[in-house]
């Protein structure tokens, strides 16, 4: 009789969990806000973390100050990927002034996405919501496209310079239509159509997005999934 | 001590889970889905739709009130996989990305040749579009890689110097044979002579960036929503690049009027 409510009490506990918890998931999502002295990009990563836990990430908001080392490092590990900072041709910029820069090409003396080994290829999705990281430097290379030839899945970059306050509405759409079940190319276009809506047509730049993939960026990432 | 009872507890326990779920779906959702069950909102969506198509409007699947900077807009979803944007106040359909009708295709024309397509295509849909001053203001091609090219065309209703709230803009993508529209029909409200001159103006924009000796700026007179009347403003971009590529500035608003700076919006 003990053992039978021991059983009862276990069930219960079980399906409460089962309810609070909705999955438990096996796949990593990073998202980088960083805190520079003209722009605060903090919110727009955890409100992105908040979207990919809601697919089953097991999602984090790296905010404040990351460092380019330590964020490089997780890339390894990582499934999705998110960054919303300055960047320029060839480099992204965190917010760590002693650890700032990670670029695209091997030996420029700073953290690099290159490497021999394909090390990024459990990535399904790496965003560089940043100016120019789809614009090649012949020193530092080109973000989304050295993303892409590391095993990215879909490596999403911009080609020129773009505004916060029309990059934070695009993220905030873009999150949400993957989380809708779209494809990463339907998200686009949609986040792109609704911030040409909320700015009265003026994109901000966020219209020159580019998508580097084997294939045509079609693929969606909720439930969560690692790269293939 | 007094016993628990063990039913009591059982229920206690998936209870409280359904009311914390609940409230984590709550506050997880962030946009004000509209009921289908709402008929009177339904029915105006699918009559403001098929105003804008000519044709019956495909299931609707979801709508969504948005609320942005220019105003609150239905947006509704479709099995077909479109997208509209109805205006509240209007109930015009001013934002759609639709799957492309055959006499827009884009295959084999390159982007001067779709030209007098896409301003088929915003005759079309701009009811007004022949009545005012629309200026061609943009045709490019962007490539996005993976996800295809995009062709765009826009134009803007100008006054003197200045470009109006009435706007259009259509993008056809030709790889999967899907066109975007956007288009905004605005009385004007607002003189359009400035008293700030470019140049003032333009200064005032670096100023706000702290900009140095080699920035490059350009600056539109441009008539921006405030509330329910409009505003006549100098929409100043200014940039600059350090040694490692960075864009240094971005965009200030400021009064053509009195000079006064509205808000500044810095680069990524």
């Amino acid at each position: 009789m003990k053992t039978k409510r021991i059983g009862i009490l276990l069930s219960a506990f079980l399906l409460a969990a089962m309810v609070i918890v909705p999955g438990v998931s096996a796949y990593q999502a990073s998202s980088y806000g960083n805190t520079y002295s003209n722009l605060d990009t903090n919110q727009v990563a955890s409100d992105a973390a908040d979207e990919l836990y809601d697919m089953g990430y097991v999602s984090t908001a790296h905010t404040g100050y990351p460092g380019a080392t330590a964020a490089r490092n997780l890339m390894s590990s990582d499934n999705v990927f998110f960054f919303d900072g300055h960047g320029s041709p060839g480099i992204i910029q965190f917010a760590d002034s002693n650890d700032a820069y990670l670029t695209a090409r091997a030996d420029t003396g700073y953290p690099h996405l290159q490497t021999s080994s394909g090390q990024l290829a459990d990535i399904v999705l790496a965003v560089y919501m940043a100016c120019n990281t789809n614009v090649a430097s012949d020193t530092y290379g080109n973000v989304a496209y050295q993303s892409f030839v590391e095993g990215v899945d879909m490596s999403l970059g911009w080609t020129g310079t773009i505004n916060s306050g029309q990059s934070e509405y695009w993220s905030e759409r873009f999150w949400y239509w993957l989380d809708e079940g779209c494809s990463v190319k339907i998200a686009s276009q949609r986040a792109t159509s609704d911030t040409s809506t909320a700015y009265g047509g003026d994109l901000g730049g966020m219209g020159n997005y580019a998508c580097r993939s084997n294939g045509n960026c079609a693929s969606t990432i909720d439930p969560a999934r690692a790269g293939s | 001590m007094k016993k628990i009872n063990l039913s009591k507890l059982i229920g206690l326990v998936i209870g409280l889970s359904l009311v914390l779920a609940c409230s984590a779906a709550a506050m997880d959702s962030q946009d004000s889905k509209v009921l289908l069950s709402d008929k009177l909102v339904v029915t105006a969506a699918k009559e403001n739709i098929q105003k804008f198509t000519g044709s019956d409007a495909d299931a609707i699947n979801g709508i969504t009130l948005m609320k942005t900077y220019v105003g609150d807009v239905y947006q509704v979803t479709t099995e077909a996989d479109n997208v509209y944007n109805i205006n509240v106040k209007t109930g015009q359909v001013e934002t759609a990305m639709i799957q492309a009708d055959p006499d827009y295709s884009v295959k084999g024309k390159d982007i001067s040749s779709m030209e007098k397509v896409a301003e088929a295509f915003v005759e079309k849909h701009y009811t007004n579009f022949k009545d005012k001053k629309m200026t061609l203001v943009a045709s490019k091609v962007i490539d996005h890689g993976g996800i295809g090219k995009e062709y765009v065309y826009s134009w803007n209703e100008k006054s003197g110097n200045a470009y109006t709230l009435s706007f259009a803009s259509v993008s056809f993508f030709p790889d999967d044979n899907r066109v975007y529209y956007h288009g905004t029909d605005r009385e004007l409200l607002v003189d359009t002579l400035p008293k700030v001159s470019q140049v003032d103006a333009q200064k005032t924009g670096e100023r706000s960036f702290e900009m140095g000796s080699a920035a490059e700026t350009q600056s539109r007179l441009i008539v921006m929503p405030s509330g329910d009347s409009q505003i006549l403003v100098w929409m100043v971009d200014t940039v600059e690049y350090d040694k490692l590529g960075f864009a240094h500035g971005g965009s200030v608003i400021i009064d053509a009027i009195s000079g006064e700076v509205l808000s500044t919006n810095p680069f990524n």
